[in-house]
């Protein structure tokens, strides 16, 4: 097992993992199937470059004004285009569709804002590669350790007990819960059941924001590189279940390392792997759906 | 819930097949089925009716990689096809000439299909002649709106073997990759590397490339014997891919299996990429092995400026001593006017495609002059018959029957650091006649 590679595979999975809780959260909690999240992703990766350009320091200072930024930008999907829909009954097909229009609003003024600083200060910003200005913490058996191989990691455990804590511990995560389980019930005993909506579009937002910010510091990327990626979100939360958030990240963490790690192997084999390794979380996506669809999160409740 | 679950994983997985059928389609594709009327003999068609004489601004069309994997050489060649409208305009006014050239720049963003979207909207506002696109892939995509419409492209470098076929509307200034491939597997034997592990992307140029350069190291393999030398499978790489964590991981272990069999000095990579390399080389860092045998590539990444911007990519590049071939323009009392011009608007060295890219206009500015109506086919037919009197920038030069440059001469060039601690692109030596030839130490 080559150190760089299961290091890079922990840290990927971790990116992955975080991206696929928003979207689980999202449709745990208000039933959008959030086709927006690409773009969100997008947004939180160029938010930190934009930062870390005009501000300079360390990078890792930005992913949480960015993430901020894209929450509040799921607060205004859900206030400005889901609500009215949600509250007049509209279908999960129609909402999952309509997100995908906000993904292209999303979309086309993130690209305005490329143009703004390509044409206006031109930066070198429409392809973005930050990755050799991550610094290296050490070295372990000729492998370096970069701060991402460290970062992400612990940012997914982190939300991870956070996500616990919230939505066990606290009086507003319980009613979050509530609100999720039987939002006509929870109404009636007096939860703001709107409150808890832009609530979670906020924690999704910040969700997906944070996973497109720790890519920065991964890897090369473009507007669309939310959209690139956007296939392993979706696989890692249907493998996860898609009604649990640690389900969610179950998902990403699974489908991150298979997809690094059995393309990797499968090299050994197979020359031309490399163009089909989309082909891995893709056939995760379809088995969980045909032999398993609770998926990760319903193996764990069954038990 | 579990309905809408499953609709959900039928549309993502619609999408995705749909993404990655596309994707293979453009990266993989085969050229299409061609009809190609052969001909040697060169006929001056010029069709006048209906066309209007010369006078006021005639439009000529940049197809420039500005971003994306080529952005580098985009940007160069940008203003080299500026530079030359200016002299061409210019000498026009000298000259009392009633019309001028009007330069309509579109970035095709490295990207196929972004490039025929660009030439389709470069046709519509009456251009006949493009400079550019610069990627094959690029060309191979445009080709067939081109022939059909009659646009004279004019690639700068575009080298793959698949579009060297004559009488289309696809001129190429640079020669093609037959003699790209020989200049470098000779390259390759003659720093000492008997064992080659190339990586390169899987697109109509690197496949080209890549066959072409293994069947001559094969052959100088075979005239000693083909023992002690040889030749791996290596990786062939999605060329939209911008991530080669595994792409990389799989290159150390080849290279760590292979060194540890013949020695590290026997033993070379050969990366046929683009400005992906700067991507290759972050991974390539982490593998101390890699950076144990010496690199290759190619004019893909001959003097990108993805490896001398970031010091770990640079002291990377210098230590495995990466060589880079690119056509060598020749020689000509005008390269150092241009030369110096290009360095105050690009602030570096102009690689040689920025000379091909000035000769181009110069080209078809004199074309259009003689056959005194902007038509693609009158300027087609007449651009090789400029080209026999023709000394550019890039020295006197003609085109063999596919419409390329006939010329074999290659330049190195590598990373080094200077002694105020930049890192520039410094050339080498050139494989010149047939032979390698070093100018001077690698490193300054």
């Amino acid at each position: 097992m080559s150190i760089v590679m299961l290091l890079s595979a922990i840290t990927y999975a971790s990116i992955l993992a975080i991206g696929c809780a928003s979207i689980t959260l999202l449709y745990t909690s208000t039933r959008v199937f959030n086709f927006a999240h690409a773009s969100m992703v997008s947004w939180g990766f160029y938010l930190t470059f934009i930062f870390y350009n005009l501000f300079g320091g360390s990078p890792y200072t930005y992913m949480v004004p960015a993430s901020i930024i894209v929450g509040l930008f799921g607060v205004l999907t859900y206030l400005l285009v889901l609500r009215k829909l949600i509250r007049s009954k509209a279908s999960e097909i129609t909402l999952m569709m309509v997100t995908l229009g906000v993904d292209f609003v999303f979309f086309g003024f993130l690209n305005i804002l490329i143009d703004y600083f390509w044409y206006n200060y031109k930066w070198s910003i429409k392809t973005v590669n930050i990755v050799p200005r991550d610094p290296l913490l050490g070295v372990i058996s000729g492998a370096p350790i970069t701060a991402v191989n460290v970062v992400a990691p612990l940012t997914a455990i982190a939300i991870l007990m956070a996500l616990h804590v919230f939505l066990s511990r606290t009086s507003l995560g319980m009613a979050m819960r509530a609100s999720i389980e039987n939002p006509v019930l929870a109404a009636i005993t007096g939860i703001n059941v709107d409150k808890i909506y832009v609530l979670a579009w906020f924690i999704g937002g910040v969700l997906a924001g944070l996973s497109g910010s720790l890519l920065t510091m991964y890897t090369q990327g473009y507007s669309a590189i939310g959209l690139d990626y956007a296939v392993l979100y979706f696989a890692g939360s249907i493998v996860g279940g898609l009604y649990s958030i640690l389900g969610g990240l179950l998902g990403g963490v699974l489908v991150g390392f298979s997809e690094r790690l059995l393309t990797y192997y499968l090299s050994f084999y197979i020359s031309g792997i490399y163009a089909f390794r989309f082909a891995i979380p893709l056939a995760m996506l379809i088995a969980t759906l045909i032999i398993y669809p609770k998926g990760l999160a319903g193996l764990v409740e069954r038990r | 819930m579990k309905q809408t679950v499953v609709l959900a994983g039928i549309a993502v997985v619609a999408f995705v097949i749909g993404f990655v059928v596309g994707g293979f389609t453009l990266g993989v594709g085969r050229a299409p089925a061609t009809t190609v009327t052969s001909t040697t003999t060169i006929t001056i068609t010029v069709t006048p009716s209906g066309v209007a004489t010369l006078s006021g601004e005639i439009p000529i069309g940049a197809l420039l990689p500005l971003s994306g994997s080529l952005a580098t050489y985009g940007a160069q060649c940008k203003e080299a096809f500026l530079l030359a409208v200016e002299d061409v305009n210019k000498w026009l006014a000298a000259l009392g000439k009633p019309w001028r050239l009007k330069p309509i720049v579109e970035d095709t963003a490295t990207d196929p299909t972004t490039a025929l979207n660009k030439l389709m909207t470069l046709a519509a506002q009456g251009v006949k002649v493009v400079v550019g696109p610069m990627a094959s892939s690029e060309v191979k995509k445009i080709k067939s709106f081109a022939d059909s419409n009659k646009i004279l492209v004019i690639s700068q470098s575009s080298t793959s073997m698949e579009l060297a076929l004559p009488g289309d509307f696809i001129y190429r200034f640079t020669p093609p990759d037959k003699y790209q491939g020989i200049a470098i597997a000779h390259i390759l034997w003659e720093r000492g590397v008997r064992y080659v592990i190339p990586i390169w992307r899987g697109d109509t140029w690197g496949d080209g490339l890549l066959n072409y350069t293994k069947a001559e190291f094969l052959r100088l393999c075979q005239s000693v014997g083909g023992g002690n030398c040889g030749w791996d499978t290596g990786i062939r790489y999605d060329p939209t891919a911008t991530v080669f964590e595994t792409e990389v991981a799989t290159l150390a272990r080849k290279v760590e299996d292979y060194v540890n069999k013949y020695g590290k000095d026997k033993v070379g990579v050969l990366a046929i990429s683009f400005e992906e390399i700067a991507n290759i080389f972050d991974q390539a860092v982490k593998y101390p092995i890699l950076a144990e045998v010496k690199w290759e590539g190619s004019d893909g990444t001959y003097g990108t400026a993805k490896l001398t911007e970031e010091p770990r990519r640079a002291e990377f590049a210098i230590k495995v001593q990466f060589w880079n071939t690119m056509a060598a323009p020749g020689e000509s009392p005008l390269k150092e006017s241009v030369r110096q011009r290009l360095i105050q608007r690009i602030g570096q060295e102009p690689i040689p495609y920025a000379y091909f890219t000035y000769d181009a206009v110069w080209a078809v500015a004199l074309a259009i002059d003689h056959v005194g109506v902007y038509d693609g086919e009158a300027i087609k037919n007449a651009v090789p018959l400029v080209l026999k009197t023709f000394i550019g920038a890039s020295g006197h030069f003609e085109l063999d029957e596919n419409g390329d440059r006939a010329t074999t001469d290659y330049t190195i060039a590598t990373v080094v650091k200077t002694p105020d601690g930049k890192y520039v692109w410094k050339e080498i030596g050139g494989y010149i006649g047939g032979k390698l030839v070093i100018y001077t130490q690698q490193s300054s």
